[in-house]
């Protein structure tokens, strides 16, 4: 590498287009997060005494962040293979449906633009003890169901997260089926293949990277759907729904920033793992 | 039933059992939206009639023993009292729409510029180590709002930006998501049109514009919308950096609309998603295009 | 995709890549941080020098933001040399006009909604994370006991006792001690209040007299016990709302909330981070208090008001019942204001005055609007509320600590200080509900409030919406100050012995968590509307509590 650089005298210009978005990524997220960093081996945030990993085991050791992180990996297990599925399945619909297709990936989008403030509204007002569906359900004599304060609470959050995000994903794969080119599928038909051969050799295998891009997107997005279950039911939801943000986010109010950071770094860790081994799945997907 | 398109013709009962199917599920979709237009069109008194559960002693003669929300698609009486005392009544109110202007339309073409040409180093950079990198990137991406906030504050403390938007806008330009998400998208292209234009003598800048952009439509169009509405909907970073309440964003005025607002919280709402609604349609027209085009080949 | 979670060389590198960071990072924070917290030395600050800027921050705009400016005014021109900003978290107000006939009706909405405190809270600590933030800061809505247990806030214990330009004699001491927590004086209280219980003489025989008095104190289960072996099966032992601050304890809901806060240690132990709703005890209380209720004992059911509204009405002159263009509480028509007779009342320390005063020609006299004339002709001082086990508590209008981060502690402590002077204690934007700590500010705001200068001075009513007047029963504007003549002064000297005595009692401080507070309420609720059997209840604090306190 050294010697290519001196034989060649000059930057590679890959590295000039990525220079400025580098230099501005270092220095408002890498080098403020490093320097905060520190905070995860001391005590205390202001003149707090250096304890080595002492934070960790404490982390590990804390009741509710084992709660926080056991909750919000079954939440991603469960609600992102699903709106990977639906999302899918849905675009496959579509993608058969010659009129209106703008129509209804428009539709599906919708969702992306109404702020949550209102949102939280017309969700409180469906599944509140006192809201539209309990009123539906006494009306039919089956009677009051606590959907927010029970374990129900976890199906309402996947519905809230499908309904938010179904819609993009979606789209995301539309587009990726539409760079198929159909002669894989003719080919596939000559050589007598069944549809969910085809399916699964050519639909599947081409849509790696759309997958990829859809799985990152939902598990980010499977954080963000924190901000309207928080909104909707505060920082001390039912059990089954009090995720690893409700941690952070309570550590944040009660200024321990010493275990925001710990926390924050176990994350940090977790999630290179996984990134790491997806993107050596994704390359030998489309290899 | 997967793959084979030209089949289903045009008009077959097939096709419209299909689209039964999936316009039932798009309308339950659409129904916060449709509920948000209505009611931004009902009038105060009706709303909080529908939305409160408290028995009146007008409930407990006529024997009602217990209330439950409701949401109405029909309004009694259609008003524009809402929209009137939002506009009038709130003066305020377009000032902080154009305070949020100020926020979502920078950082959505400073994040576009940025991603761009990220991505595109990302891919013609032939350098061993460059997923490292890139795995940084999208760890970054992925961490909670709660990891970055302190560490937002005190690189604005330290370069004086704090209470400016710029606190918000530059580490939102520089946010790794764009360039994920375009680092992705031009590993659709092929790479035999990068050779082919690197054969015809073009360089960098040439296939920059020439190849890449053109291919990109469809991600150019939804990077645009998702950032736009992600900071068109940002409320925490603001509560955190702007002191003065005339220079907040809307969002935030929003975010503070509690039960005692329900008079307005609807049109507000209308009036404030009208904008990223307007631009979903355009976007959606680019982003079809982009499909078509791609699909071409 | 035969291993999937393989540790590829990559993935190892960047892994120690990390981890060398986070060493190299975690030694260069230890050598920084030595440095700094050398200032905490109290001679250092309280000799330091006086000058330059330093920054107080509370959240309310209306009455802190006053006093605040208008003693950092007063400050800055005693001690050239020094600016001192007030920092305030204001949402956009909203005005609202609307009415029907001729009474026209705008309300300013202040900005007082959760969301915004909750902005507010996660403000102050970013800024505070991040190592800077104000020198001062308000404790109006700041989380007390996490920023004491965070570090954030000094000690200024030292500082009261060895500050020679500080006489903590002319302090009513035991106030400063009662609000130590863990050990220090985190935060110091400018004034107080406490809550008294009074009794009427009509329904309480004559020989319990003795037991009644300013040098009483009682928890609410006490009296509660008492009014039952008096109660005739007609009054209700407890009435349904404080004067002054809308605190109802005459409905089952608001008496478990007193009920609760004498065993509240025995259910939540904030020290240790445990929480004990399972044991029976706490179903057992809540079917008690429903019980009360349904006995007769007291008005069943949770209040049906919504908590005390902060928008203010003004009326227009002429108009309403109000009359001058006073400003009055958006409680219009209360439905709970009754004329009936109870056993006991709840009362806070300001009608201890109007006590003292409702026989003498110039009645001080303060209303609710909508709320009524009530019985208190017959009222007598039962005692002081105590938590039970002889721990009195006092609450405050406004208390502030000092960021132990600041860089400026001097002056900080210098303006603290200022805020506690005489001077300042007996300004009139400081809340005319609280007694000030300085015992001779307090003494003369006793006066200025009895011959109504207090009132008529500009700003006099400042804060929340209510309207003190003296002079005559029927309301109406404010009457002309008027000097002491000698019944006005034997009326003072009453009110300030009972005062003095009562003050003298006060020994504690209820440092309560309010995201717990919250809980229980929302929870409590449950019960108290059907919704949830008592167990139930427990069961979901337990566990809600439990996860709070572990985290």
């Amino acid at each position: 590498m050294l010697k290519a650089m001196q034989k060649k005298h000059r930057i590679p210009s890959g590295f000039i287009f990525l220079l400025p978005g580098l230099l501005g990524f270092v220095i408002f997220f890498i080098w403020p997060f490093v320097v905060s960093l520190g905070y995860a081996f001391v005590d205390k945030p202001i003149n707090g005494t250096f304890v080595g990993f002492k934070n960790f085991l404490d982390l590990f050791q804390n009741r509710a962040y084992r709660l926080g992180l056991t909750n919000i990996l079954r939440f991603i297990a469960i609600s992102v293979p699903l709106n990977m599925a639906l999302s899918l399945g849905l675009a496959l619909l579509i993608n058969k449906i010659k009129r209106y297709k703008e129509l209804f990936s428009l539709a599906f989008l919708a969702p992306l633009v109404i702020p949550s403030g209102s949102m939280v509204f017309f969700w409180k007002a469906l599944f509140s003890y006192d809201g539209a569906i309990n009123g539906f359900l006494v009306n039919v004599g089956i009677g009051k169901v606590n959907w927010l304060d029970s374990g129900l609470a976890l199906l309402v959050m996947v519905i809230i997260f499908i309904w938010k995000n179904l819609g993009f994903n979606m789209v995301l794969y539309l587009a990726g089926l539409s760079n198929i080119p159909r002669d894989y599928y003719e080919a596939a038909q000559v050589d007598g293949a069944r549809p969910w051969q085809a399916f699964r050799h050519i639909t599947f295998a081409q849509l790696a990277p759309t997958s990829v891009l859809v799985l990152i997107m939902s598990i980010i997005n499977s954080f963000k759907v924190f901000k309207e279950i928080y909104l909707i039911t505060g920082s001390y939801p039912h059990e089954s729904i009090y995720t690893l943000q409700h941690f952070m986010n309570n550590m944040f109010s009660s200024l321990n920033y010493p275990r925001l950071t710990t926390a924050t770094t176990v994350l940090v860790l977790i999630v290179v793992v996984f990134t790491q081994t997806l993107l050596r799945l994704e390359r030998r997907a489309s290899a | 039933m997967v793959i084979d398109v030209k089949i289903v013709g045009k008009g077959s009962v097939h096709e419209k059992l299909l689209m039964g199917l999936v316009g039932v599920v798009a309308l339950i979709f659409l129904l916060p939206l449709v509920v948000t237009i209505v009611n931004s069109l009902m009038t105060e008194k009706e709303i909080t009639w529908n939305f409160t559960t408290q028995l009146t002693s007008f409930d407990l003669i006529a024997g009602i023993k217990e209330k439950f929300q409701q949401i109405k698609l029909i309004p009694q009486q259609v008003s524009l009292s809402q929209y009137n005392d939002v506009l009038l009544n709130q003066p305020a109110f377009l000032l902080l729409l154009l305070n949020s202007l100020k926020i979502a339309v920078p950082v959505t073409f400073g994040a576009l510029i940025v991603a761009l040409l990220s991505a595109y180093g990302f891919t013609v950079w032939k350098w061993k180590y460059k997923e490292i990198i890139f795995t940084v990137y999208i760890v970054v991406m992925l961490m909670p709002l709660q990891a970055v906030l302190v560490p937002n504050y005190i690189i604005a403390d330290m370069l004086h930006i704090k209470a400016n938007y710029l606190a918000i806008i530059l580490p939102g330009i520089f946010s790794p998501f764009g360039v994920f998400l375009m680092r992705q998208s031009m590993k659709f292209i092929p790479p035999a049109y990068f050779e082919a234009a690197h054969m015809d003598g073009a360089n960098h800048w040439q296939i920059f514009w020439r190849v890449v952009m053109p291919q990109l439509k469809s991600s150019i169009a939804a990077l645009c919308m998702l950032v736009f509405i992600e900071y068109w909907n940002l409320v925490e970073q603001a509560v955190i950096f702007i002191d003065d309440y005339t220079k907040e964003p809307l969002s935030v005025f929003l975010s503070r609309m509690g039960e005692g607002w329900m008079g307005i919280v609807f049109s507000a709402s209308c009036l404030y998603m009208f904008l990223p609604l307007w631009f979903l349609l355009l976007g959606q027209k680019d982003l079809e295009k982009g499909i078509e085009l791609s699909g071409v080949k | 995709m035969k291993r999937l979670f393989i540790i590829s060389k990559n993935t190892q590198k960047i892994l120690l890549i990390c981890l060398m960071l986070v060493l190299l990072v975690s030694l260069a924070a230890c050598g920084t941080k030595g440095t700094k917290g050398s200032s905490d030395d109290a001679d250092e600050v309280i000799n330091g020098e006086i000058t330059g800027e330093i920054t107080v921050s509370c959240y309310d705009s209306m009455s802190y933001k006053n006093f605040l400016e208008e003693a950092a005014q007063k400050f800055e021109s005693a001690y050239p040399g020094t600016k001192v900003n007030v920092e305030t978290f204001s949402a956009m107000p909203e005005i609202r006009t609307g009415g029907s006939g001729n009474t026209q009706m705008a309300a300013i909405r202040m900005e007082d909604d959760p969301k915004g405190r909750v902005d507010y809270v996660n403000k102050v600590n970013t800024s505070l994370m991040s190592g800077s933030g104000a020198d001062i800061f308000a404790l109006d809505v700041l989380p007390l006991q996490k920023y004491v247990e965070s570090g954030n806030l000094a000690n200024l214990t030292d500082y009261l006792n060895n500050d020679p330009g500080f006489d903590l004699a002319a302090y009513q001491e035991n106030i400063f001690t009662a609000g130590k927590y863990a050990g220090g004086n985190y935060f110091l209280p400018l004034d107080y209040d406490f809550t008294y219980y009074a009794y009427d003489s009509s329904l309480v025989p004559e020989s319990m007299a003795g037991n009644f008095g300013p040098d009483k104190a009682y928890s609410t289960q006490e009296l509660l016990d008492l009014g039952m072996s008096l109660y005739d099966g007609e009054h209700k032992i407890f009435s349904n709302m404080d004067y002054m601050k809308g605190m109802r304890i005459g409905m089952t809901a608001d008496l478990f909330g007193l009920l609760l806060a004498e065993k509240y240690g025995s259910f939540v132990d904030l020290e240790n981070k445990k929480a004990n709703f399972n044991s029976q005890d706490f179903a057992d209380l809540l079917k008690m208090v429903k019980e009360y209720g349904e006995e007769g004992y007291v008005n069943q059911g949770a209040a049906m008001m919504a908590q005390a509204q902060s928008s203010v009405q003004m009326r227009p002159p002429g108009g309403g019942s109000g009359g001058g263009g006073s400003v009055t509480a958006g409680q219009a028509g209360n439905p709970l204001a009754d004329a009936d007779r109870h056993f006991f009342k709840s009362k806070n320390a300001f009608s201890l005055q109007q006590h003292f005063s409702k026989n003498s020609t110039r009645r001080l006299n303060m209303m609710f609007a909508g709320a009524g004339a009530s019985n208190d002709e017959d009222d007598e001082i039962a005692g002081i509320r105590s938590n039970g086990g002889n721990q009195v508590p006092f609450t405050y209008n406004q208390a502030y600590g000092i960021n132990a981060n600041s860089a400026n502690k001097s002056t900080a402590w210098a303006f603290l200080k200022f805020l506690l002077s005489e001077e300042i204690q007996v300004s009139t934007t400081l809340s005319p509900m609280g007694n000030p700590v300085h015992k001779a500010a307090r003494a003369q705001k006793a006066e200025m409030m009895l011959t109504g200068t207090f009132m008529g001075r500009p700003g006099g009513i400042g804060g929340g919406g209510y309207a003190i007047s003296s002079g005559g029963t029927s309301g109406g504007g404010l009457p002309e100050p008027e000097p002491m003549d000698d019944e006005t002064r034997e009326v003072l000297n009453k009110y300030l012995t009972a005062l003095e005595e009562f003050s003298g009692l006060i020994n504690t401080y209820n440092i309560r968590d309010t995201l717990v507070d919250d809980m229980i309420t929302e929870q409590v609720d449950y019960f108290f509307s059907g919704e949830k059997s008592a167990e139930e209840v427990a069961g979901a604090l337990q566990g809600k509590v439990d996860l709070y306190l572990s985290e």
